[in-house]
């Protein structure tokens, strides 16, 4: 089933320059620190799959969300859309295909306009896409409202009405309501209490098979990435380390730091309490990662190669790699 | 405590957050108190040391809560005070908040260190440097390496990890009775989350110190609680041993709750969700609280409110089902 | 939050500045559409049968050295300042507004652009800035309100900048940008909608402040031109008889003072009454 994928990463890279730099010094270049958000980040989504990214804070997955849709301009690297290549398009064109590519952001609080109505809100990527027949927009929206669980009297309603799970909904709304292909979820359910929590993973496991969507679901909590991906990424320090199917990379966690991700997973099982995690040692600073393989300092396994070189990715099993030296010995 | 009720005045109106608390917690044991947001865990948390901003909480006649048999629910304020460090600690979600930017670490541990030998009937204070053992002493028994140069570093240049095993120094230099933790590893990576529930279960053994361990996470609470206590709309719905709460949850909301995460090993059935949302604090639903979602409610639901009645060994639980 | 006493104090001369301000629009309003037909003396009707008369039941304030009634020019001055201090502050909160949007949501050079060009504005005192202009392009009523429009801007300019850098970021600009929207369209649809609150609350406060420097202008007589019955220049015309007969100078001023503590006191409380709820949100 080879088929083109809908969206290709490649190589993606995102530094920021941090510390007192004069304007001037900035143009020329030569600040004192860099921060590495992304550091070569590679993959592909086909279509009707959806990539799980799973990494805690500060590992780059948010910098991932907005560099992969060029909200921020990466420093480097592609990214592609169906044939067209969005790095290198002029800005004008960029902006038109963004209908076609939408992000469901985290909080649903600061997410929408608190002084916009809802009806305005969802209809926003409609305007952005020229459609300027009112009823065209107002059935749309209304369409979309009740796919998403939402009466129809919402439309009139502002934000702070509406309780966080009904938010969430708003913004799914406005990121549907011009029938995207793609779809970026960054940490969606983050804010929200479990039973709602529920309530809108289903609602987007529906969606995405609905309108067959190919999206990327980013989210520090491994059990969620895992009950909406097909395919699972696992990021640290800025770089993906380990990538592949979910089944695969639950029975076969081949990276050091995947397997303690998952070691340290609370089991909603008392009975399974485990006695001890191997896990010491905090994230890397960004500023300065560490030489070679970036996880040595906290891995348990690291050897004299770990921080020397840096590991290629190894295929442990159908389309299933992880980049470490152990597996190359 | 017994019957704890407290309430907000608020512009909206009154919010009822907590509508008659029945909680206990035993010598030795880690007690998980575990609810969604809304419920009124952290408000519980803090009404034990007062700490609720008193005008507009308001603890209602008839609430008790009984530290070692003596009600502390009606001292004053500077009788509360000498309580706080001492006998009672408490630790919260966001560490920056707690410790003071502009003093060291070593300084805050050392002020908790003293603060306890003032309170208790020793005369002689210790020397400086015996503080000083005294806090690496505390920072060594959160396994901090190197506890000289943490201790002199300043909050702000501390990780959120490192914050919160420093906050645990803080309080367990001071050797609590109960420890009330409200959210404390909320904030953190799930690796670190669990380098510091390890953390807290060792020290508890060590210090023997009980734990009123407050948490939305169910998964966090198998790893660490004892016995859990289910909170719902200002009250508790269930309350049993860690094991039997998640073998047999015997509340509807708990069942729902437990059945709405997802599960490594059932990745491909929907997961099941609760309809509706948590109830207004400010106008809950008459009778039992959960009716409106609840799948099995009867008509008795919907107009009293049942009591929380031992149903098994060790197994406590708020519904007419049962 | 509340310190009950100094609020409700506040609160209730806020209040009272409200009505009078109120009070005030209506009655220039009134004046305006009806024009002099209501009033009991023609203002411009000289007598000089009952010049410099003290006030009386035939004349309430008087009247002027070529008597005139000062009342009846009190009157029919109100609208003056009203119309003034409304274009001026309107048309700065658009057009600076606007500017100081741009500015804040663009950032780079076209912020640097505006924000120098309002610092060069703002480095003099509102009053001796516009006394400068009113020389260059001379007197006038008319006239000093260009002066005026020219120095005000500058401060909404600020305002919207600083309103909208604070907004930039949020997480809802963000989503307008992800959804495709040019930046013509985010600025009109979240950037100004979101700003135009505090500058409206700036705004009200503002007009009393128009209302002074531009009675201030009439006053040093680059404003409004004889026989113009606006109270500033009723204030210069009445100098030379301040000893004699203060009823010239003094009842105008007195008017002048009354209007703008009233919209300053009304502005004050609008603005906390939005403070603590912006800081609740």
């Amino acid at each position: 089933m080879q088929s083109q994928p809908v969206l290709s990463v490649t190589d993606l890279v995102k530094h920021y320059a941090v510390g007192r730099a004069s304007l001037l010094a900035k143009r020329l270049g030569r600040t004192k620190r860099v921060l590495h958000a992304l550091d070569g980040v590679t993959f592909d989504v086909a279509r009707d799959e959806t990539l799980g990214i799973v990494g805690e804070s500060g590992c780059g997955k948010t910098t991932l969300a907005r560099t992969m849709l060029l909200l921020t301009p990466p420093t480097s690297g592609k990214v592609r859309f169906r044939e067209k290549e969005l790095t290198a398009l002029p800005n004008d064109e960029l902006r038109k295909l963004r209908p076609k590519i939408q992000i469901v952001f985290q909080d649903p609080i600061s997410s929408l306009d608190s002084r916009m109505r809802v009806r305005d809100i969802v209809a926003e990527p409609l305007v952005a896409a020229d459609v300027k027949d009112r009823a065209v927009i107002r059935d749309k929206v209304a369409a979309i409202l009740e796919k998403v669980g939402l009466s129809q009297d919402a439309m009139n309603r502002f934000p702070h009405q509406f309780s966080g799970g009904q938010r969430q909904r708003i913004g799914i709304a406005r990121a549907l309501v011009c029938g995207p292909e793609f779809l970026v979820l960054d940490e969606p359910t983050s804010a929200l209490d479990a039973s709602i929590q529920a309530q809108v993973l289903n609602l987007l496991r529906r969606l995405q098979k609905d309108m067959r969507l190919s999206s990327v679901f980013i989210s520090h909590n491994i059990n969620v990435v895992c009950y909406m991906s097909d395919r699972i990424a696992v990021m640290y320090a800025g770089e993906i380390v380990e990538m592949g199917p979910t089944m695969s990379m639950l029975s076969k966690p081949s990276h050091p730091y995947t397997q303690t991700l998952l070691a340290s997973v609370p089991r909603v099982d008392p009975s399974q309490r485990r006695a001890n995690t191997e896990i010491t040692g905090e994230q890397p600073s960004p500023v300065s990662p560490p030489s070679g393989c970036r996880f040595h300092p906290r891995c348990p396994y690291a050897f004299e190669k770990c921080s020397q070189m840096k590991p290629e990715q190894t295929v442990v099993a159908p389309n299933h790699w992880a980049a470490c030296h152990l597996l190359t010995k | 405590m017994q019957n704890v009720r407290l309430e907000f005045g608020t512009e909206q109106g009154i919010v009822h957050a907590l509508r008659g608390v029945d909680l206990t917690v035993h010598e030795n044991e880690v007690l998980g108190l575990v609810g969604e947001s809304g419920c009124g865990k952290t408000v519980l948390g803090l009404s034990v040391l007062g700490l609720n901003p008193s005008p507009p909480a308001k603890l209602l006649e008839g609430s008790r809560i009984l530290f070692r048999e003596k009600d502390i629910a009606k001292l004053a304020p500077d009788e509360i005070a000498l309580l706080r460090g001492t006998g009672i600690s408490m630790i919260f979600q966001e560490p920056a908040t707690s410790l003071n930017p502009v003093f060291t670490i070593g300084d805050q541990i050392a002020e908790s260190i003293r603060l306890r030998f003032q309170r208790s009937e020793n005369t002689n204070q210790p020397s400086s440097s015996a503080i000083n053992d005294q806090v690496h002493e505390a920072l060594r028994l959160v396994k901090i390496a190197d506890p000289e140069r943490i201790a002199r570093r300043y909050p702000h240049e501390l990780s959120g990890g490192m914050k919160q095993r420093a906050m645990i120094a803080m309080m367990m230099a001071s050797k609590p009775s109960l420890l009330i933790a409200d959210e404390p590893t909320t904030a953190l990576d799930v690796t670190i989350q669990s380098q510091i529930l390890r953390l807290m279960r060792d020290l508890m053994t060590e210090i023997k110190t009980s734990i009123l361990f407050i948490t939305h996470d169910l998964g966090v609470i198998a790893e660490i609680a004892d016995r859990v206590a289910v909170m719902y709309a200002g009250r508790i719905v269930e309350e049993a041993d860690v094991n039997g709460l998640f073998k047999d949850p015997l509340h509807p909301y708990t069942q729902g709750l437990l059945a709405s995460l997802p599960k490594l090993s059932e990745l491909d059935r929907e997961i099941q969700q609760l309809p509706g949302s948590v109830p207004d604090a400010i106008n809950p639903p008459g009778g039992c609280s959960f009716h409106p979602r609840c799948k099995f409610v009867m008509d008795r639901c919907r107009t009293e409110q049942p009591e929380l009645k031992e149903v098994k060994l060790g197994h406590k639980v708020a519904c007419y089902l049962h | 939050m509340r310190l009950t006493g100094a609020y409700l104090l506040r609160n209730k001369l806020s209040l009272a500045g409200g009505v009078i301000a109120g009070a005030y629009l209506v009655l220039a309003t009134i004046v305006a559409l009806l024009g002099e037909r209501m009033l009991p003396y023609n203002p411009y009707a000289q007598n000089f049968a009952a010049t410099l008369l003290p006030p009386s039941v035939t004349h309430l304030f008087g009247t002027d050295d070529l008597g005139r009634d000062i009342f009846s020019r009190v009157i029919a001055g109100a609208p003056i300042d009203a119309q003034i201090a409304f274009i001026v502050v309107l048309v700065s909160l658009a057009l600076g507004g606007t500017l100081g949007a741009f500015a804040g949501y663009f950032g780079g050079v076209v912020e640097d652009v505006v924000m120098r060009v309002t610092d060069v504005f703002l480095a003099f005192p509102a009053l001796i800035l516009a006394m400068a202009v009113a020389i260059a392009i001379g007197p006038g009523l008319i006239n000093s309100m260009m002066a005026l429009l020219v120095v005000w801007w500058p401060w909404y300019a600020r305002i919207a900048r600083g309103e909208a850098l604070a907004i930039k970021n949020s997480q809802y600009m963000e989503a307008a940008r992800a959804v495709g929207l040019k930046n013509i369209q985010i600025i009109a649809r979240h950037v100004l909608p979101n700003i135009l609150m505090p500058l409206l609350v700036y705004a009200t406060l503002d007009i009393s402040n128009v209302i002074l420097t531009g009675s201030i202008l009439s006053f040093i007589g680059l404003g409004a031109q004889p026989p113009q019955p606006e109270w500033g220049r009723m204030v210069f015309d009445g100098q030379d008889y301040l000893s004699g007969a203060w009823w010239m100078s003094v009842l105008p001023a007195l008017a002048i003072f009354i209007v703008v503590l009233a919209f300053s006191l009304f502005g004050d409380g609008l603005r906390d009454a939005f403070d603590p709820k912006l800081r609740r949100r």
